[in-house]
């Protein structure tokens, strides 16, 4: 069952596009929009930030409905835990390497899925780390960062 | 026309062994990919993308195709056998599909789905074997006015027939798209636009990035806030595969109307799969004679959906081998992985790469089969891997996300974009906002800029030049009929039950 929002969450995604598209029409007319005869680089982008005011506006006219999903008090912690996962594979894997960062990061969304069976986290995640690096490395030829220990 | 020779000649390139592989793998992989609720073949395409450019383009096309194809397949599987949609074209064979199972009818459900499937599949490629080289003849007339309003044409039909409010989001969202694909080096002067001054921008954004993070990350979130609870799958055996006289015989006008109503929405611009089943689904309700045994296992639901499903995934094909613009995410990538072999799709095509076009042909022959053999003694293993639970799905499909990400060109900085499209498809679905026309939108942009400024140029800033070319008004015409149709098709989903949206 959708919920109708409330005026100001109806409006804010509309009024980010229409920063944006307020943004790109500001910066196309530094790069140069020239003429209809000689299009500079900047005429292009010029239309679609007009036309992104012009939907966002629309869009303001009408109220956006929020789905309402049937979570649970914990969903919202979960999918933190899940995006924060995926950062410290980005940040860490530079330092510490595939190996090591895939498996950490695996361990976390497998636990945040279900933290009541510890060790068949471990394990899954142990399985999918060496089974994605062979397939990677040894079959698709793809390099997988090493960090400071080489793996 | 039908070029038998060229297509004998592309029969032998396609038994290849290493062509066979391929397609085998393309087909097991896509299948497996279909059943997991969460990645849909658009997702699972943007994966695989980067090792597909390992082999060569003919190969790596087979690969990405046979998933799409496999996706497809699998989705229905999942429907049939837990009630979960595999993707948004299986909803309707969840409603008729589980009520099946639930009867013990599971097996002879997914026999004729399958079945259906081939059908509609070799009838199509027929359709794309004699239409595709037509249609890309045609195009040699096309001249940057031609494809400036062909795309504007598509762009109208995508935004209006993926929206589900209204007609200004999936705009809203296009123009978003579009915006993403002019960031980067402006093609004819070189200069860097919207760059922010940073050299990772210089190349602009890549497509594999945001489809992954629209289309997977956005699930694996999705996934964690509810998690998934499948029904267990009843055990299926292969005698049970086996349907019965008068499923046969319900089955068979149905599954010619759904092929040819698949074939058709193949070729218009949009969600052709999803629109192609409710199309279908609708019409057979209304023809029906016991239309009361619609919503409770009603085979000719079942077969006709899942034939136009199929269907319009290969007449799909046509639009992106000959005129070398996709309608469609998945064929977005397709496109994608061919621009990778420095191939170009489209009128050309013929002409330049014959034995690309045939071979690929001949593989999806191949690949129908495949379908046919290789996944109905394999139904078990499938519905063992839908009925996976949460734990195990959500670490593997996350780091195979952040592995394909990383692989396109070895940046993190894709990796990062990859997460914050993942947040933005989550947060797009809870508002409403199509994120279809995004992937549309970044693919298409830059071929719609080159023939915007080339039309100016051509006509020197006299616009009323353009406006008296046959195929210019056909196509405004077109882009003018599209939401009409577009509102009919949203009607038709109107009688779906509740429950499923």
């Amino acid at each position: 069952m959708d919920l109708k929002c409330n005026t100001i969450q109806h409006i804010a995604i509309p009024l980010i596009f229409f920063l944006v598209g307020g943004g790109i029409l500001a910066a196309s007319y530094t790069i140069g929009w020239g003429n209809l005869d000689e299009p500079a680089p900047g005429m292009y982008p010029a239309i679609v930030g007009s036309f992104m005011i012009i939907f966002a506006i629309s869009c303001m006219h009408r109220k956006i409905e929020i789905k309402k999903l049937n979570y649970d008090r914990n969903a919202k912690i979960r999918a933190v835990q899940i995006i924060g996962a995926l950062f410290f594979w980005c940040i860490a894997m530079e330092y510490f390497g595939y190996v090591v960062v895939t498996l950490t990061a695996s361990f976390w969304i497998s636990n945040v899925a279900n933290h009541e069976k510890i060790r068949f986290a471990l394990l899954i995640s142990i399985v999918i780390t060496l089974f994605v690096y062979f397939l990677f490395d040894f079959f698709f030829y793809i390099d997988l960062p090493k960090g400071f220990w080489g793996m | 026309m039908l070029g038998i020779e060229q297509f004998l000649n592309g029969i032998l390139i396609a038994l290849i062994p290493v062509n066979i592989f391929a397609c085998i793998l393309g087909v097991f992989l896509g299948t497996i990919i279909g059943v997991l609720p969460g990645l849909g073949p658009a997702a699972a395409m943007s994966l695989l993308l980067p090792f597909s450019a390992s082999y060569g383009p003919l190969t790596g096309l087979i690969i990405l195709s046979g998933v799409w194809y496999g996706a497809m397949y699998g989705g229905s599987t999942t429907s049939i056998l837990v009630n979960i949609p595999g993707e948004a074209a299986s909803v309707i064979t969840c409603i008729e599909g589980y009520p099946l199972a639930k009867k013990e009818r599971g097996g002879a459900a997914i026999a004729l789905v399958a079945l259906g499937s081939w059908v509609a599949g070799t009838l199509a490629l027929i359709g794309l074997q004699f239409f595709a080289p037509i249609i890309g003849n045609s195009a040699l007339y096309f001249g940057p006015a031609e494809y400036l309003f062909l795309l504007v044409f598509s762009f109208i039909a995508m935004s209006s027939l993926t929206s589900e409010g209204g007609v200004g989001r999936g705009f809203l969202m296009l123009t978003f798209g579009l915006f993403l694909g002019i960031i980067g080096v402006d093609p004819i002067f070189g200069i860097p636009r919207y760059t922010l001054n940073q050299e990772f921008l210089m190349d602009g954004i890549n497509l594999v990035p945001i489809a992954v993070g629209l289309f997977g990350i956005a699930e694996i979130l999705n996934i964690a806030i509810i998690p998934i609870q499948p029904n267990k799958a009843d055990k299926i055996k292969l005698r049970e595969l086996y349907p019965r006289k008068d499923e046969v015989k319900k089955s068979v006008f149905p599954i010619i109307r759904g092929s040819l109503i698949g074939f058709f929405c193949g070729l218009i611009p949009g969600p052709a799969a999803i629109i192609s089943t409710f199309l279908s689904y609708s019409t057979e309700k209304k023809i029906s004679k016991t239309p009361e045994n619609f919503g409770k296992g009603a085979i000719e639901g079942l077969v006709g959906p899942e034939s136009a499903n199929n269907g319009a995934v290969i007449a799909s094909l046509i639009p992106l081998l000959s005129l070398g613009i996709p309608f469609s995410p998945p064929a977005a990538i397709l496109l994608a992985g061919l621009r990778l072999h420095n191939v170009n799709p489209g009128p050309m095509l013929f002409q330049s790469a014959p034995d690309l076009f045939w071979g690929f042909v001949a593989s999806m022959y191949i690949a129908n089969i495949l379908l046919l053999i290789l996944n109905l003694p394999l139904v078990g293993i499938f519905s063992k891997v839908a009925t996976a639970p949460t734990k195990i799905l959500l670490p593997i499909i996350s780091i195979m996300c952040l592995i394909g990400g990383y692989s396109v060109r070895n940046s993190m900085f894709d990796v990062y974009l990859m997460i914050g499209f993942g947040i933005i498809g989550f947060i797009s679905k809870k508002f409403h906002l199509p994120t279809i026309p995004i992937v549309i939108g970044l693919v298409l942009g830059p071929m719609l800029e080159i023939n915007f400024r080339l039309t100016l140029k051509m006509f020197k800033g006299e616009l009323s030049g353009i406006f008296i070319k046959p195929i210019v008004i056909t196509f405004i015409l077109l882009s003018i009929f599209m939401p009409i149709f577009s509102a009919l098709i949203k009607r038709q989903k109107r009688e779906i039950p509740d429950g499923f949206e």
